[in-house]
């Protein structure tokens, strides 16, 4: 069977099993990053505020070395054309969840969510293709406050409301880069689109809202002297995301919150409803290089990004629309080689996200709300695997620094959380026969510097949605995860895993007394049964 | 014109006949993967009895075949079906090969999308064909959604939402036209014009009675296509194997239609056994078809098709379900003569559509609603041969829908008197008061007896091929039901303004059936002048629908509709064609039977806070708005059109312009009257004597009441032109990319020969001070839209992949109503007596008119939407044993629609997305095609 026709099946049975509930947090990351790393949805001028976690494991168990390259690292698809050398098939199926109480006010407390992806690529006549299809289906029993996807944005404007109500979301994501070779030049294009359809289930205060991400992109490369190869692209995602709340048959409140300041408790009462809409876009340009020196492997790249997101909260002609406009830079490089022989491959990467953005509500003049966050991560990775050797293993260091500075001019507030994260992981893998079993683990510290607001000094609405999130980041933890799989090599060019991780975040240390801290641990979990084909 | 039977007759006649040029068409049918041959493939000439199995070589052959263009469609069990349209030279051998794949996906030349040079089984005007692989490719859930194919029809997400129905080359109105609440839209009678034939028999919405009618109040949970057109939701799109829409000028033989035909074919016949499913967040469906011979002469086919839709998922736990089963059993009755193969086709349809809205106490408490419709059909279709070459066929069905819908709601109701009785007279009535819960139930059997005799013969005569077909149609139609059922005390309606009484509960089986007979001759001609190929297809048909309740009683009224289509074919790429012809549709057994009208004249009120001393006596008139004189819906259609087809995988465009004309649709005609008001004196009216006060007898004085009387008429126009345009540009090879353009721009105009009375003869009804009140005439609706349809079909068929992008761009949607709202726009006045009378428009603005210069009710603004698009997506993939899976995203970039600045707001539908299987179960059973 084809890969297209794989990722389509399992589409097809991601509909027919469960789901995941609400929007954050995201759950943990089952796939290595430089498989889906390449994706035209990836959000362009908008860092995401995370909980913090272990990197992703790099699964020695039946994924291959890490992969470098204008596509890989970069996401420029032109890309895929050198960088797709042979064919796979990967088709994933499971259960993915998380639960506990150390998490942020608008995170959901515990959800499931049933997820089927299929991801494949493989070089087709003077190209290569590559795809991934996702859905899933994810159900929460108590949602958060937060009644729209993602509500840790860079973006300040959030919706939430007054119910916690259960909620049913279903997810589908279809993406997909294809490449030419054109002579010396390349081109390569990328689209995707990711749609989500989420509602409450049986509740007083009933909550809709759906939600559309397509996104394009187009890149040419030449190929230079020296074994160089220089790319340009770009990029564009749009979207939507659409919110209905029907005080049908309850009363409920709905709060638009926009930075630090308390808003106005808008209160929906029978028969009416509150409508909530944002329009987002986004565009980048960027360009990369990529060559050999010296046996290795090497790529540098560079993107500029900008954003435009509107919220508007009727359907006139012109409503007045809440705006955010951002824009950022994403710069990072990375190099692999093998030393000292075939046995070790050493990849390094780093890469920088940068956004800058300002707030403007459609009530007031001037910009009301900047914020600058950036993030820089850097790792380094060995892998060990011998030609016809049992064993096999990684080991990889990881480094990561946030900055993340969030000023609210109405109410004169500002945040100022700056953190390094400090990694190490280890995974080992051995073939018993066709059978294979595989083991890793991972542990982070998480040590952060800030300054935050004083909750006491704060409304309502911000010390019941904002400031649990301020001092969760504000305080030392200890996330550490585990991964086991077994393995079977059905033939030379079929494997069938299944994989259990599990990832667990705690506050670490008891010195700092935090009002509104989350206490206890947060686990992250999945379960994923997995067919590789690849030759 | 008149010539034309006279001339039908004189071709018709064997006895000129004589051979005229011809060619023969030959080929070879091969698999598209491996170049295989495929033996005992059926391969016919689309609208003829031209059929024929290939040997063991794969080779077909037609000899003797007329010239012009055809479309050859091969079958074979386990593969998808091929058309290809060709055109037959005046002599020699056209040489055509086909291709046959395992599904349609992995077919060189899938066709997506309504096929404009499709030609119609023995149609010349314009139509359009949808085939299997098309309809597969629509994410559909019933008919509506395939007829989306067409252009100008605006799409909408797969599921059983509303009633749903089409009206061919028309765009709805603002409103309904007239006073008369309850009246038919432009919608409505376009669609009620719009003549669906599900195998060879028509579907009839004439005998539908599920409505409270003009003067009930009507409640919006009750959704009903009385009135309308056929609710298209009974006819699942997984069963469909083929649509045939004519839009222009059909043949004589279709009839009761203004606007078009929609022919549908279910699949029928020897298929592998097929399962399909769709999953999306509103939607479940799930279909199994198959067919199988049982040996000898004998083929069935079973088709099985269920549905549910949750209408307004989080919010409501309403919902509609539809479950729908065919039956079909071929027998053939000897070998084929000249492609003519006798046969006895069976079939047996049963649907069940239901929608349920349960109570919410905790949000409308004692509101419900449910209807449900179960249909059985079993028609049959005899074909004989007839002659040499020509055939006999003998059509018969009976239809029967058990329609049930129940309305329950809590209503309040001042105190108001009232009274029960059915007859006319005076009595004393009583004061219903405060909130009660009403439960309105409407339970119809609509039949339906049809049978078709018809023959059909080819032969040369004068220089030219004739097709000629001669047939005689009987139909007889009537409800059955319980009808409309409520307690008189509980009514759905809380209005009362002291005359307009409160409806009373009436039996559909009272109701007489209503009888037509049609009779139809239909000649097609063609013949070639060298490089030019000429087609003229003359038809006449009259029909007739009876006084009595039979085929044998009297006729009431008759109609005859000359019909003519053209067609020139300068060159193999080029056809030019115009038609010209009238159509006619017979009234809704609702319609000629209306249900009789109640007014109930209070003569009494005397209403006091203790009900003891309270007294109220109320006279009933009734009236029967029974119109003796209404007759047939008459429409004229012309259009006249182009195409060019440059090969087939090049350009293909197809452009007409059309105008349809319907006089005499039926609505509600409001006619004047008056009633006498007795008033009485009391004797003792003191209060506090736990006594109602003495009426002295007689009526001591008495006044008139005016009153409107909602009369069926031939009031209606309905007024359509416009232009269709399809446009299938060539192939970008390199990107295996076709682009296919459609766009209709439709004007209609909706007018009412009837007056309107505006909002305050209620008041002038009651108020016996007021002596006169104005009327205007009646207002003419119009509307406008463009609609443009881009499809970019991506197609791999070596990877059995076909991505399509949709986008729907409203380019223009206004709407417009022409009536004069100012003071100075009255025609005239009523008296009290009922009595018209106008006044001149020079005379509108003198003094003493004064009373009559009142601003005109209603909302007649200009509503014009600024243009807008929305985009749909569709991907599907084959699976292993010739399966397919599709990923839709309706609407995927969640468009809103833009929002007009006046009345009028647009909102797209909401982006859903979803998943489609398709698996052959013929492979997994062994029981595949046979072939390598």
């Amino acid at each position: 069977m084809r890969p297209a026709t794989w990722s389509l099946v399992l589409a097809g049975l991601a509909a027919c099993a469960g789901r995941s509930a609400a929007q954050t947090p995201e759950p943990i990351r089952a796939m290595p990053p430089w498989m889906s790393g390449w994706s035209p949805l990836v959000r362009l001028a908008d860092i995401g505020r995370r909980l913090p976690g272990t990197p992703a494991f790099s699964d020695v168990l039946a994924a291959p070395p890490p992969r470098i390259g204008l596509f890989w690292t970069a996401g420029i698809p032109v890309g895929v054309g050198a960088d797709v050398i042979e064919p796979r098939l990967e088709a994933r199926a499971g259960r993915v969840g998380g639960h506990g109480p150390f998490r942020r006010a608008l995170d959901v407390d515990a959800d499931g969510a049933s997820r089927v992806t299929g991801v494949g690529w493989r070089p087709v006549g003077r190209g290569a293709v590559a795809g991934r299809v996702i859905a899933a289906l994810r159900a929460v029993d108590a949602a958060g406050h937060a009644a729209m996807l993602d509500p840790h944005r860079s973006d300040p404007f959030v919706l939430a409301d007054s119910a916690l109500p259960a909620m049913r979301r279903l997810q589908a994501q279809l993406e997909g880069a294809a490449a030419w070779r054109l002579g010396r030049l390349d081109a390569g294009f990328a689209a995707g689109i990711a749609v989500d359809d989420y509602r409450t289930q049986e509740a007083r205060f009933p909550r809709l809202g759906r939600a559309s991400l397509p996104a394009l992109g187009a890149g040419l490369a030449i190929r230079l002297p020296l074994a160089l190869r220089a790319a340009v692209h770009a990029r564009w995602t749009g979207g939507a995301e659409t919110w209905i709340l029907s005080a049908q048959p309850g009363v409920g409140e709905v709060y638009r919150l926009a930075g630090y300041s308390d808003p106005t408790r808008a209160v929906v009462q029978p028969p009416l409803f509150a409508f909530r809409r944002a329009d987002r876009e986004a565009n980048a340009f960027g360009g990369g290089l990529e060559g050999r020196l010296l046996g290795a492997r090497w790529v540098v790249h560079a993107r500029r990004e900008r954003r435009t997101n509107s919220y508007m909260s009727t359907r006139d002609v012109n409503p007045p629309t809440d705006r955010w406009r951002a824009r950022g830079w994403t710069v990072g490089a990375a190099i692999q080689a093998r030393v000292p022989g075939d046995a070790f491959l050493l990849t390094a990467q780093t890469r920088s996200r940068t956004v800058t953005g300002e707030g403007r509500r459609s009530d007031l003049e001037g910009i009301f709300f900047r914020a600058k966050e950036q993030i820089v991560e850097s790792s380094a990775e060995l892998w060990y695997r011998p030609r016809g050797g049992a064993w096999r293993g990684a080991a990889a260091f990881h480094l990561r620094r946030e900055n993340m500075q969030r000023r609210d001019f109405i109410v004169d507030v500002y945040t100022d959380i700056q953190s390094w994260t400090i990694a190490g992981r280890l995974e080992i893998a051995r073939d018993f026969g066709r059978v294979s079993a595989g083991v890793g683990l991972a542990v982070a510290g998480y040590t952060p510097s800030a300054a935050i607001p004083d909750p006491a000094a704060m409304g309502p609405l911000y010390q019941q949605l904002v400031a649990q999130e301020n001092s969760l980041y504000v305080l030392p933890s200890l996330p550490y995860s585990a991964r086991l799989g077994l393995a079977w090599n059905a033939n030379a060019n079929t494997t069938v895993a299944v994989d259990a991780a599990r990832e667990r975040v705690t506050r670490r240390g008891s010195a700092i007394d935090v009002a509104f801290a989350p206490t206890g641990a947060y686990t992250r979990w999945a379960v994923e049964l997995r067919v590789v084909m690849s030759r | 014109m008149k010539r034309l039977p006279l001339l039908l007759v004189l071709v018709a006649a064997p006895l000129w006949a004589q051979q005229t040029d011809r060619a023969g068409v030959t080929g070879s049918v091969r698999l598209a993967e491996s170049g295989v041959p495929v033996p005992g493939a059926l391969v016919t000439l689309e609208g003829t009895p031209y059929r024929t199995l290939t040997d063991s070589a794969g080779v077909y052959r037609f000899v003797d075949v007329s010239p012009g263009p055809h479309v050859i469609l091969v079958r074979r069990i386990g593969f998808a079906p091929a058309r290809v349209p060709i055109v037959v030279p005046t002599r020699g051998t056209l040489l055509q090969d086909v291709t046959l794949a395992r599904t349609a996906l992995q077919m060189p030349d899938i066709t997506v999308t309504a096929e404009p040079a499709g030609r119609a089984r023995g149609e010349l005007g314009t139509a359009s064909v949808i085939d299997r692989a098309a309809i597969a490719n629509q994410v559909a859930t019933s008919l509506r959604g395939v007829l989306e194919l067409l252009p100008g029809v605006p799409s909408q997400p797969p599921g059983l939402e509303g009633v749903q129905q089409v009206g061919l080359r028309s765009v709805p109105t603002s409103q309904p036209v007239g006073f008369t609440a309850g009246g038919p839209s432009a919608a409505d009678l376009a669609s009620f014009g719009t003549l669906i034939i599900l195998d060879g028999v028509p579907v009839s919405n004439n005998a539908n009675l599920q409505s409270t009618g003009p003067r009930g109040e009507l409640d919006f949970l009750l959704q009903s296509s009385a009135g309308g057109g056929v609710d298209l939701r009974r006819i699942p799109a997984s069963t469909i194997e083929r649509v045939e829409v004519i839009r222009g000028i059909p043949s004589a033989r279709y009839g009761d239609l203004t606007q078009g035909v929609v022919i549908v074919e279910t699949r029928a016949g020897v298929a592998g056994p097929e399962i399909a499913g769709r999953l999306d967040e509103r939607t479940v469906e799930t279909s199994l078809v198959g067919g199988r011979r049982l040996g000898g002469a004998h083929a069935v086919t079973a088709t099985v098709d269920a549905v549910r839709t949750r209408l307004r998922p989080g919010l409501t736990a309403e919902d509609a379900t539809r479950v729908a089963v065919q039956l079909a059993h071929r027998l053939q009755l000897g070998p084929a003569r000249y492609g003519a193969e006798p046969a006895l086709n069976s079939r047996l349809d049963l649907f069940r559509l239901a929608a349920d809205n349960p109570e919410r106490p905790e949000v409308f408490p004692g509101r419900a609603s449910a209807s449900q419709e179960f249909g059985l059909r079993l028609s049959e279709r005899l074909r004989l041969g007839l002659g040499t070459r020509g055939v006999l066929t003998v059509t018969a069905s009976a239809d029967y829908v058990r329609s049930r819908a129940s309305v329950q709601a809590l209503r309040l109701r001042s105190a108001l008197p009232f009274t029960d009785r059915t007859t006319e007279g005076r009595a004393t009535g009583r004061y219903v008061i405060g909130e009660y819960l009403s439960d309105l139930r409407i339970e119809g059997d609509a039949w339906q007896l049809y049978s078709r005799l018809e023959a059909d013969r080819m032969f040369g005569g004068f220089g030219f091929d004739h097709r000629f077909l001669a047939g005689v149609e009987l139909r007889r139609e009537w409800n059955d039901g319980a009808g409309i059922l409520f307690d008189i005390e509980r009514p759905a309606q809380v209005t009362f303004n002291g005359v307009q009484g409160f409806d009373r509960p009436r039996r559909f089986d009272a109701i007489p059936p209503v009888a037509t007979t049609a009779i139809y001759v239909d000649d097609r001609l063609v013949r070639a002048f060298g490089p030019v190929t000429a087609t003229l297809q003359a038809g006449l048909r009259a029909d007739l629908f009876h006084r009595g309740t039979t085929w044998f009683s009297g006729v009431r009224s008759a109609v005859l509709q000359p019909r003519l289509n053209a067609e020139l074919a300068p060159a193999p790429w080029l056809r030019l064609r115009a038609g010209i012809g009238r159509t006619a549709k017979v009234p809704s057994v609702g319609s000629l039977f209306p249900t009789r009208q109640f007014f109930d004249v209070v003569n009494v009120n005397w209403f006091t806070t203790d009900p003891a001393e309270r007294l109220a006596v109320l006279t009933t008139f009734v009236r029967d708005p029974t119109n003796p004189d209404l007759g047939f819906a008459v429409g004229s259609k012309r259009e006249a059109g182009v195409q060019i087809v440059t090969g087939r995988r090049g350009l293909t465009l197809d452009v007409v312009t059309f105008r349809d004309r319907t006089r005499g649709g039926v609505g509600f005609r409001s006619e004047p009257g008056f009633l006498v008001r007795e008033l009485f004196d009391f004797a003792d009216s003191t209060t506090g004597t736990g006594q109602p006060p003495t009426l002295i007898e007689p009526a001591t004085r008495a006044d008139t009441v005016p009153i409107l009387l909602d009369v069926p008429a031939n009031a209606l126009t309905l007024d359509n032109r416009g232009v269709e345009a399809t446009l299938q540009l060539p192939e970008i090879r390199p990107l295996r990319l076709r682009l296919h353009v459609q766009g209709a721009w439709v004007k209609t105009d909706f007018a009412s020969e009837g007056l309107d009375f505006g909002r305050g003869f209620g008041t002038f009804q009651v108020n016996g001070a007021i002596p006169r009140t104005p009327y205007w005439d009646g207002v003419t609706r119009k509307s406008e839209r463009f609609l443009l349809t881009y499809r970019l079909v991506h197609h791999r068929p070596d990877l059995g992949l076909v991505i399509t992008v949709l986008v729907e761009h409203i380019a223009r949607d206004v709407r417009e109503d022409s009536v004069g709202a100012d003071t100075l726009s009255f025609a005239g006045y009523i008296t009290r007596t009922g009595q018209l009378v106008p006044v001149p428009s020079a005379r509108r603005g003198d003094p003493e008119f004064a009373d009559l210069r009142v601003a005109r009710g209603g909302s007649f603004a200009r509503q014009e939407v600024p243009a807008d698009w929305f985009l749909t997506l569709q991907v599907s993939k084959t699976l292993p044993l010739g399966g397919r899976l599709s990923f839709y995203a309706f609407n995927a970039l969640d468009r809103q629609g833009r929002i007009a600045s006046a009345i009028a707001a647009r909102t797209f539908p909401r982006l859903r997305f979803g998943l489609e299987v398709t698996l052959p179960l013929g492979s997994l059973l062994g029981a595949g095609g046979g072939l390598p």
